[in-house]
């Protein structure tokens, strides 16, 4: 209530400043007259008395500037002053002006554009759940010249060690296959993976319409049925809530649809696996994989691509110790050209952004540099500017301008000039970003189509409106020009 | 007249508030009263008194309101609001605190 009383005096003060000021001289004089009364009273003369009061009374510009400073508003009006001088000296010194904020500007969009791309490929987190907790697992054979995750583990292997181990919360396996969609007019060539039951909980994902791929779907016999991507619901169904219970004809065999991911998922992404199929950008279908018992039975033979959430409390190091012992267990049961079968635990993360780690750190290292030097620059002109205005400033401070006010007023000026190069240098950050985008769609056409946007936070978020993918492209594009 | 500077800070806003309390009145009439109170030891001049008024209103402590004078002059009346009774509570109590434990030491010494 008091807050609200003194805000309100205040603010009347601040805006009714001539009406204020004309009260307070009133009541100085009040004073002073007052004090001349009780002088002729106590038996002076009428000059004698109006001398006396003059005397005790002091000056009356003193008292009344400090009264003005006690309403605790001068602040505001030396703000608006030195604002409005600011205005003026920067419109009037225009080539200073211009070079100041565009050196600051180009730096800070440069840094924001970088940002951006970092938050979206490094720092922002994967649409699968906990994605830190994610593993691939790996059965690299020393005997081979082959690099180790090219080798997954074999059906047989994988079901063995899903029975056998303790230190995964949900394995999954899943295979890449390619299907021919037959659309109204023509075929396409869509990227799909044969999946197990496991796959879209071990990713921690839910089907955004119907449901995924079940137990059930996976005995040989029932298992046609497909699950499609948010973009090929919207491309070939437009949308259709009736979706579910249609058919889609691959490679001539009708599929019934029983459910659709959302839109971020696209798991296995081109970028997703080291060794995958390369013609996959974005897997848009998924399809049981219904392997047979004696597809199961395969030891030696080829198998899929296994990847496990680790349980809450279990590390790296003790998933991998476990894995390389029961894999020594299972390497016995190998034929004998496939002995020496080892363990690789390997985070999921590190496939993904392993390339481009470094890269972006070293970019952003990069233009941190840039900002860095940008702004010496600028200090640069201001001083130069500076020594320009010692006479200026002399005069000031021979008026009996304090410091303090010299220094806020500079201090203004260069908030200004700062400001403004924020705002030029968010234009920049949004144009560089497109035109990166853009780049980059053009050599991953697959990811340039999806545009999903969700507004983010952190400075460089709110003109930032690209899918993760996209930027992940953008990075690997810059990884291969480099 | 350097006698006001003297005064501890804060000190002069405890006094104004004081004898405010004993009714409204205007600008000189409460530098008269406390150096009435104070046994002419206490003069507060104007350059200290309005200052510290200004301040005082503008933290809703007290509040003005223009009015006629004992000798029918327009002059402008200092009240306490509620806020500023409560306020008058505490600083009594934290000034009583403060020039006991001052006394202590000085009879201690």
């Amino acid at each position: 209530m008091r807050l609200f009383q003194s805000l309100f005096r205040r603010s009347r003060s601040f805006l009714k400043k001539d009406s204020s000021n004309v009260e307070l001289s009133e009541e100085l004089k009040f004073h002073l007259e007052r004090q001349v009364e009780e002088n002729i009273a106590k038996g002076m003369s009428p000059e004698q008395a109006r001398a006396t009061a003059r005397a005790e009374f002091g000056s009356i510009t003193q008292a009344a500037e400090k009264c003005y400073e006690a309403r605790g508003v001068a602040w505001i009006e030396d703000l608006v002053q030195d604002v409005r001088y600011g205005l003026r000296t920067l419109v009037k010194h225009r080539s200073f002006t211009f070079v100041t904020v565009l050196t600051l500007a180009l730096g800070i969009g440069a840094c924001t554009v970088i940002f951006s791309l970092v938050n979206a490929v490094l720092l922002r987190s994967l649409p699968y759940g906990e994605s830190e907790k994610l593993v691939y697992l790996f059965t690299p054979n020393p005997h081979f010249d082959i690099p180790a995750e090219a080798i997954g583990l074999s059906n047989a292997d994988f079901f063995d060690l899903k029975a056998q181990s303790h230190s995964f919360a949900e394995m999954a396996h899943f295979e890449q296959a390619t299907y021919n969609l037959a659309t109204d007019d023509r075929l396409e060539r869509i990227g799909a993976a044969k999946v197990d039951a496991d796959f879209v909980k071990t990713l921690q994902s839910t089907p955004e319409l119907g449901r995924d791929i079940g137990k059930a779907d996976e005995q040989p016999g029932s298992d046609r049925v497909v699950v499609i991507s948010h973009a090929l619901w919207q491309s070939m169904f437009g949308g259709s809530a009736n979706i579910l219970d249609r058919t889609l004809r691959l490679d001539g065999t009708p599929y019934q649809v029983v459910g659709v991911m959302p839109r971020d998922f696209g798991f296995p992404h081109k970028s997703d696996l080291a060794y995958g199929n390369g013609h996959i950008e974005t897997t848009q279908l998924w399809l049981p994989s219904a392997l047979t018992p004696q597809q199961m039975s395969y030891r030696d033979g080829p198998g899929g691509v296994a990847i496990a959430r680790l349980k809450p409390d279990v590390t790296l190091q003790e998933a991998q110790a476990e894995m390389s012992t029961i894999m020594s267990r299972l390497d016995l049961l190998h034929g004998g050209w496939m002995h020496g079968v080892t363990a690789l635990v390997k985070p999921f993360r590190d496939t993904v952004f392993g390339p481009v780690r470094a890269l972006m750190w070293l970019l952003m290292g990069a233009v941190g540099f840039v900002l860095l030097i940008a702004c010496g620059n600028a200090a640069n002109l201001l001083l130069a500017r500076a020594a320009n205005r010692i006479q200026e400033l002399g005069v000031r401070a021979t008026l009996g301008a304090r410091r303090g006010r010299l220094l806020r007023q500079m201090l203004t000026e260069s908030l200004m000039l700062s400001a403004a190069a924020g705002f030029a240098g968010i234009g920049l950050a949004y144009l560089f970003l497109h035109l990166l985008l853009k780049f980059s769609a053009k050599r991953y056409p697959a990811h340039g189509r999806r545009n999903t946007g969700h507004p983010r936070n952190g400075f460089s978020c709110f003109y930032y409106d690209a899918d993760r993918c996209s930027l992940r492209c953008a990075a690997l594009t810059l990884c291969d020009s480099h | 007249m350097t006698k006001s500077t003297e005064l501890l800070q804060g000190t002069l806003d405890l006094l104004i508030l004081k004898v405010l309390s004993l009714g409204p009145m205007h600008g000189w009439a409460l530098a008269q009263r406390i150096r009435q109170l104070s046994e002419d030891v206490l003069r507060v001049n104007q350059s200290a008194l309005y200052p510290a008024l200004h301040r005082l209103e503008h933290q809703a402590w007290i509040e003005a309101e223009w009015g006629e004078s004992e000798n029918n002059r327009r002059a402008k009346f200092y009240s306490l609001t509620k806020a500023g009774r409560t306020r008058l509570e505490s600083e009594e109590k934290s000034w009583d605190r403060l020039s006991t434990a001052v006394q202590g030491v000085l009879k201690a010494v």
